[in-house]
């Protein structure tokens, strides 16, 4: 079967080819894609694959077995002994004490780096300012106004998170690297994907355009799986708590607890904010007045009474331009617009009779 | 520098990588055959492998394919909405025939006496790095520094030792 020249052999070259690459994290960008088309190229790369993957898996299955325990103090050894010529080298070649400063030198560095590292790079952005960031792995950030994001990048991981207002991430893959996105009790993971990350009003935001998160209780990202977790026949015994979206879902959680929605949404909508377009759509005036404060520049709007606070409204407005919006939400509702001190106050009006509870302004 | 081959530290992102990455996605692969599925199903793995605590997590062969099984499962019932009834149950079948299978864990055992001596046939180089690489999970940059070597020479090494041991898998 193992003649010279069998395309058989050729097929698991390549497979073991893919293999190492897989193993070694490094098969990123274009690589995917040719490691797809060679599996579909013919049946018979799919079925050397497998093979190779068998092999590869085959020696974890018992690393403490006596004939593989041998061969690995064997290659210990001789790796022990090969080190350690190295640092023997004949005293003329000065190499050693080189090496050395070398050594210590990059150790000096590293301790720099690794300080460096446990220091969270803070992004910040003003009332009505907007900002786009590249981060070092490709990955790019678009922060709305009043917003902030702190990001820790390790060896092996992405930490980043979203203290206030709301960012939209769009992730460079890298699968031995996880992204992650906290938000008050929520944690986003992700690799290659994009998708935007809300506070608002004690809620957590979060929307899928592309690719696909998990959605996790902080908890459930922080601890130890719970026992429960391991044993049980589903991975998901945590399932009412950790959600997968897919493009176009919103997910909407409390900041502090447990209890989640799921809905679908507008996508071009939803990003408007980064042309400096607001839509709402059945939202809370509340919640509305949040967002556009983001953009308030000396006059913050307020909610003054529960019956304003109720009003569900409709419609797209311009960033920054909150005179449009008090005469859009005046205009429509029974509500007026109060002065005090700073701030614009929506107070319901007293005497006339409610026409609707919701309706549509543009 | 490490002296004895047991190791308990608690495995790194990289090393579980390069554990499991390959044999995950095949897993994946023989059961769904559209590649970016299984790419997508062996990443869920890693991620929630990565979203729990290093420390203290059970990194055992039994349990990764355990996870990637239900993840399986959990997508034919999604997709049971979708896609015709047959289709998943079938899927549903095959997740649960996973490498736990005993049958499976036996032939293992049988092969892993044919890998050790299929790994004694290759040259004492090649032999040497590949055992560091894959069973002491050292980096093959350390390998390439210590055989005063580049890392595509220890590359090249790994290649031809897994070729070799993947042909003998292949005959048995």
């Amino acid at each position: 079967m193992n003649q010279p020249n069998d395309p058989t052999d050729d097929r698991i070259d390549a497979a073991s080819d893919w293999c190492l690459q897989l193993a070694d994290g490094r098969l990123q960008g274009d690589a995917h894609a040719r490691f797809q088309a060679w599996l579909d190229e013919d049946p018979r790369n799919r079925a050397a694959f497998d093979t190779v993957a068998r092999t590869w898996q085959a020696l974890d299955a018992s690393p403490t077995a006596p004939s593989l325990i041998a061969m690995r103090e064997e290659a210990l050894s001789h790796y022990a002994r090969r080190q350690s010529r190295r640092w023997q080298r004949p005293a003329g070649l000065r190499r050693p004490l080189w090496a050395a400063a070398a050594a210590c030198f990059l150790l000096a560095v590293a301790g720099v780096g690794l300080w460096f590292n446990l220091q969270p790079e803070i992004y910040r952005t003003g009332v009505g300012e907007r900002q786009l960031v590249r981060l070092d792995d490709g990955s790019q950030l678009s922060l709305d106004a009043d917003t902030q994001v702190e990001v820790r990048y390790s060896r092996d991981r992405r930490q980043l998170a979203l203290r206030q207002g709301r960012a939209r991430f769009q992730v460079a893959r890298d699968p031995l690297r996880p992204f992650s996105v906290t938000a008050g009790s929520r944690t986003v993971v992700a690799t290659g994907t994009e998708f935007s990350v809300e506070v608002l009003s004690a809620q957590v935001h979060v929307i899928l355009y592309e690719g696909s998160v998990e959605v996790l209780s902080r908890d459930a990202a922080i601890a130890p799986a719970p026992p429960a977790f391991k044993a049980s026949q589903s991975i998901n015994a945590d399932g009412a708590r950790d959600l997968r979206l897919v493009p176009g879902q919103e997910l909407v959680a409390g900041l502090a607890s447990d209890g989640a929605r799921v809905r679908a949404v507008d996508a071009v909508r939803t990003r408007g904010w980064e042309s400096g377009q607001l839509t709402f759509n059945d939202e809370p005036l509340g919640d509305a007045i949040e967002r556009m404060n983001r953009y308030a520049g000396s006059h913050a709007l307020a909610i003054g009474d529960a019956a304003s606070a109720s009003l569900r409204i409709s419609g797209t407005f311009t960033a920054g331009d909150n005179e449009a919006f008090i005469e859009g939400i005046t205009g429509i509702f029974p509500v007026a617009v109060r002065e005090e001190g700073a701030r614009y106050v929506f107070v319901q009006l007293p005497d006339r009779p409610t026409p609707h509870d919701t309706a549509t302004v543009q | 520098m490490p002296s004895r081959p047991a190791t308990p530290a608690p495995p790194s992102f990289e090393q579980l990588n390069r554990r499991f990455r390959p044999a995950l996605m095949a897993f994946f692969l023989r059961r769904l055959g559209h590649h970016a599925e299984a790419e997508d199903l062996t990443q869920e793995v890693f991620v929630r492998l990565a979203s729990v605590d290093t420390g203290r997590m059970d990194s055992s062969e039994a349990y990764i394919f355990r996870m990637a099984a239900n993840l399986l499962r959990d997508r034919s019932r999604r997709e049971k909405v979708r896609f015709d009834y047959r289709a998943s149950a079938q899927a549903d079948e095959q997740a649960s025939f996973d490498l736990l299978d005993p049958s499976r864990v036996a032939a293992g055992r049988q092969s892993l006496e044919g890998l050790a001596s299929a790994l004694r046939e290759l040259p004492e180089d090649t032999r040497t790095m590949f055992v560091l690489y894959r069973l002491e999970h050292l980096d093959r940059r350390d390998i390439a520094a210590a055989f005063e070597t580049s890392p595509s020479t220890v590359d090249r090494h790994l290649a031809r030792a897994m070729v070799h041991l993947a042909r003998r898998m292949g005959d048995a």
